[in-house]
């Protein structure tokens, strides 16, 4: 075996470690997700037909796989799909419809796709239940981070407030936290509070059903913790903290 | 002949090899391939316990490329893939041990890339607090026949290409 081969074994023997939810009792009782949902959701078995099924049927080429992923902002296929429609799918509208998945699944997988492939799916992507998370965190992080760097500097307090909220309150692995946040912080000044209240604006139009204000007050809630998490509340993060309050209660 | 094109990231100046056809197809197949992403290799440099002026000189090498004929090969990106494979296999090494040994050695035996990025050895030096001889900091032998098996390996297809 040479060294090109002993690299791409021990890189993608990583990748199968990966694993996106630590606690999934917990993420289920965060989005309080109904028991059969639940057990839709984290069947593996599940996970092509979802695909199919978001896809509008029919087997999934490696090609199309960008078609799969941005299918998932249509709240109400997703809806379809999963028999979702009393739980806060408001999250999952907003998590597709910002696109989120292409920025770490969808570079992934499109790298292991192979020629011949069919449909190629992560290993650490295991169930439906894992794309929903995925998405999720997405979401949320994002919102936070903003907030905390808004003084300029991510404080180890706010790191380490959010890394227990995803963890402890949502159920996120530890690890997957530390991996994707550093993601989050080197792309956060892309990120704005408009985009976010954009799709949450869109999915409430297009999905009557949706509890976005659930979802918003969530995150504000979120916010407003990092906000003291280091004990001091500087006019900057003052400043930001209004602005994605405006952003998302002017969304109605 | 083919030419393999290399550029000083930092004098700007050019130098033009002539290579055979058969060199150019060995180096862009044994080159080409992506081993990670970029996201993985971001976010790997940026969890390493390394000084900040570390991982500037780390991104600094990763956008290093060479053209061979028409092809543009990442040759930066490989090299820190594989830094960050000698990191991962070798988790009790000091990190910045294994980043100026691995750096120096190649920097010093492959004449196409010790040429364009040769200039990083002293502010490396001074980061890491190495002394010149880089591969002979490590007492480890076994950390030591690794490290130069591998670059040997990795960077077979250049390792003899004259400047």
């Amino acid at each position: 075996m040479n060294i090109l081969e002993k690299m791409k074994k021990s890189f993608g023997a990583d990748e199968s470690k990966i694993k996106i939810l630590d606690n999934e009792l917990q993420f289920k009782l965060k989005l309080n997700i109904s028991d059969k949902t639940f057990k839709y959701l984290n069947n593996a078995k599940n996970l092509q037909s979802m695909m199919e099924t978001l896809m509008g049927g029919g087997a999934v080429a490696g090609a199309t796989y960008f078609g799969w992923v941005s299918s998932l902002g249509v709240a109400g296929q997703l809806g379809m799909a999963v028999g979702l429609v009393a739980t806060p799918i408001g999250l999952i509208a907003i998590a597709g419809g910002l696109g989120v998945v292409s920025t770490y699944t969808v570079k992934k997988a499109m790298n292991k796709v192979d020629k011949e492939a069919f449909t190629k799916i992560p290993t650490f992507i295991n169930t439906p239940l894992d794309i929903l998370a995925i998405n999720i965190f997405h979401s949320v992080a994002p919102v936070a981070v903003k907030i905390a760097l808004s003084d300029g500097h991510f404080d180890k307090s706010e790191k380490e407030h959010l890394i227990y909220s995803l963890n402890s309150l949502w159920g996120f692995d530890k690890k997957f936290i530390e991996v994707e946040l550093a993601k989050v912080i080197a792309s956060s000044d892309e990120y704005s509070f408009l985009t976010l209240k954009d799709h949450i604006g869109e999915a409430f139009k297009k999905n009557k059903d949706i509890d976005t204000y659930s979802l918003r007050m969530e995150l504000i809630k979120l916010a407003w913790e990092m906000v003291i998490a280091d004990e001091q509340i500087t006019n900057q993060e003052t400043i930001e903290f209004d602005a994605l309050k405006t952003a998302l209660l002017g969304c109605d | 002949m083919t030419k393999l094109l290399i550029e000083n990231p930092k004098t700007f100046k050019k130098k033009s090899i002539d290579i055979n056809e058969e060199q150019a197809s060995v180096i862009i197949s044994e080159l080409h391939d992506e081993v990670l992403t970029d996201e993985a290799i971001h976010s790997t440099l940026n969890n390493l316990d390394i000084p900040a002026e570390l991982k500037v000189i780390l991104s600094q090498i990763k956008s290093f490329t060479i053209s061979v004929g028409n092809t543009i090969v990442k040759i930066g990106r490989r090299i820190l893939e594989l830094l960050i494979y000698m990191i991962k296999e070798n988790p009790k090494a000091a990190q910045g041990l294994i980043i100026g040994s691995l750096l120096g050695f190649i920097f010093s035996t492959i004449p196409v890339i010790g040429w364009a990025l040769g200039w990083l050895i002293q502010p490396l030096a001074a980061i890491l607090g190495l002394s010149l001889g880089y591969i002979q900091d490590i007492k480890d032998e076994t950390l030591k026949r690794n490290i130069k098996s591998a670059v040997n390996d990795a960077f077979d297809s250049v390792i003899n290409i004259k400047t």
